[in-house]
């Protein structure tokens, strides 16, 4: 079931699409700023298709991370008013179109010993293109 | 007409930005713009803020950040009461920091909160007494109280509170203290909570077991463990049992009057709550109680509003504070005659 932090994970604006793969902004879904090691992206699907978490990558701060990195990031936080990039190299989907969204983002609240916060999404999105940066 | 005690009111009131949660989290409001509405809606003057909520990089302040929080304070005749930092001891799951690594995690945070201007920091469990006697002779150099929070699921004689008063005993600092949350001394699981749940579908027989352990015997903490367990032994989903289990976390049982136990040193209080009844007295937490206690025992640092009502509302945290705020002058009013 949602959280009432459930609305903020995904946006209505932040589906893109391009040269780069899939892209997807997240909010955190807690009240202050957590070290990136608590952050766990649980399960992604695009169109009820599960994305492999190996081909995933976890963006914030400028910087890129397999999932399999984040519990070594203890250095690095997301700051609660910012988003996250989930970024899916070579998922490819049309400027335009709509696609569901389906994400499961755990935390465990460093401060709070053996809690896992448990936050799930799922949102119909328009993918648009994505500007012409350097990656 | 003075109070039939003779007892009058020493401490004085403000709030904690974390009731702006959602408006903050929404974009609604920045950090300043909050500085702002807490002058301009009288909700001061006292101004507690979240480390790691409210200042980006946070523990680093930059001296352009300082300056212009402390120039925000003055033009709006606020006043910094409390810090509230975060003992990240479990920042790499699975594991805990030892005592000296979690002094070390601190200690930029109390020297943050000096450099703002805050005289309180609120520390949390995961600082154990060690780890504040570690921090002592850096909260003396700068003048910086500290203490943990006194926060459901425990009480003034939980095991882990009885070892800070053990230490505090020694010591004898009126530097460390305690930090109370109303939220430990609560009657009942608020009901907009409880209606929350059931509109987004929770199972009523899970509600219900919950409840029934919130409500029944026992020590808070072990109930938080128990309806866990029970819970996954159910089948139900991890993300219906996050979302129930967090009831333990955020309120517990306690008599009002527990708070005299450890009075002299309570150093900053966090009046937690979420919703009011008709007529206007808070539906889970008994104010009219809490706050004669308060007088009584002669407590006379600041007393921060904080709504909790974000963790499954999306009402607006500006009209519960004002809410309290005119529940306190209802229920303070004897006693200011």
């Amino acid at each position: 079931m949602d959280n009432n932090f459930s609305y903020l994970l995904l946006n209505d604006q932040g589906l893109r699409a391009g040269a780069r793969g899939l892209e997807i902004d997240v909010r955190l879904p807690w009240y202050r700023s957590m070290p990136v090691s608590v952050v766990e992206v649980a399960s992604l699907a695009v169109d009820d298709h599960p994305v492999a978490p190996e081909r995933i990558r976890f963006e914030i701060n400028g910087k890129s991370f397999q999932l399999a990195e984040l519990p070594e990031q203890v250095e690095e936080f997301w700051f609660v008013l910012d988003r996250a990039v989930l970024r899916v190299p070579g998922l490819k989907a049309e400027a335009g179109t709509n696609h569901r969204v389906e994400l499961q983002l755990n935390l465990y609240p460093p401060y709070i010993p053996h809690l896992t916060w448990v936050t799930r999404a799922s949102k119909a999105l328009r993918a648009n293109q994505t500007s012409q940066v350097t990656p | 007409m003075s109070s039939p005690s003779g007892l009058r009111q020493q401490f004085r009131l403000g709030t904690t930005l974390f009731s702006f949660t959602n408006e903050y989290l929404r974009l609604e409001y920045s950090f300043e713009q909050l500085l702002a509405l807490v002058a301009e809606r009288h909700l001061g003057p006292g101004v507690e803020i979240i480390g790691f909520s409210h200042i980006r990089d946070f523990p680093k302040v930059t001296d352009q950040f300082a300056g212009r929080f402390k120039d925000l304070m003055a033009r709006y005749e606020l006043t910094p009461t409390c810090l509230s930092v975060n003992a990240d001891v479990a920042i790499r799951r699975g594991t805990l920091m030892n005592n000296e690594q979690a002094a070390a995690y601190l200690e930029p945070q109390i020297l943050a909160a000096a450099k703002l201007g805050f005289p309180v920091v609120r520390t949390q469990l995961g600082a154990a007494p060690e780890v504040l006697e570690r921090l002592l002779p850096l909260a003396e150099k700068l003048g910086i109280k500290m203490g943990p929070e006194v926060h459901a699921p425990f009480t003034v004689n939980a095991p882990v509170m009885l070892a800070y008063r053990e230490m505090y005993e020694r010591l004898r600092s009126p530097l460390l203290g305690f930090i109370p949350d109303f939220g430990a001394s609560a009657k009942a699981p608020p009901p907009s909570y409880l209606q929350y749940l059931r509109s987004a579908g929770m199972p009523s027989d899970l509600l219900e077991m919950a409840v029934g352990i919130w409500r029944g015997p026992g020590d808070a903490q072990w109930k938080r463990v128990e309806f866990n367990q029970r819970a996954a032994a159910t089948g139900a989903d991890p993300s219906t049992i996050s979302a129930l289990s967090v009831m333990f976390s955020i309120l517990s049982p306690q008599d009002p009057r527990a708070w005299l136990e450890i009075m002299p040193q309570v150093i900053h209080v966090h009046a937690k709550f979420y919703e009011f009844d008709a007529a206007g007295s808070e539906a889970a937490i008994p104010y009219d109680q809490l706050l004669p206690v308060f007088v009584e025992g002669g407590y006379s640092g600041y007393i921060s509003a904080e709504w909790e009502g974000h963790m499954y509302s999306q009402a607006s945290g500006i009209d519960a504070v004002q809410g309290l705020r005119r529940l306190f002058d209802r229920l303070l009013a004897p006693f200011n005659d």
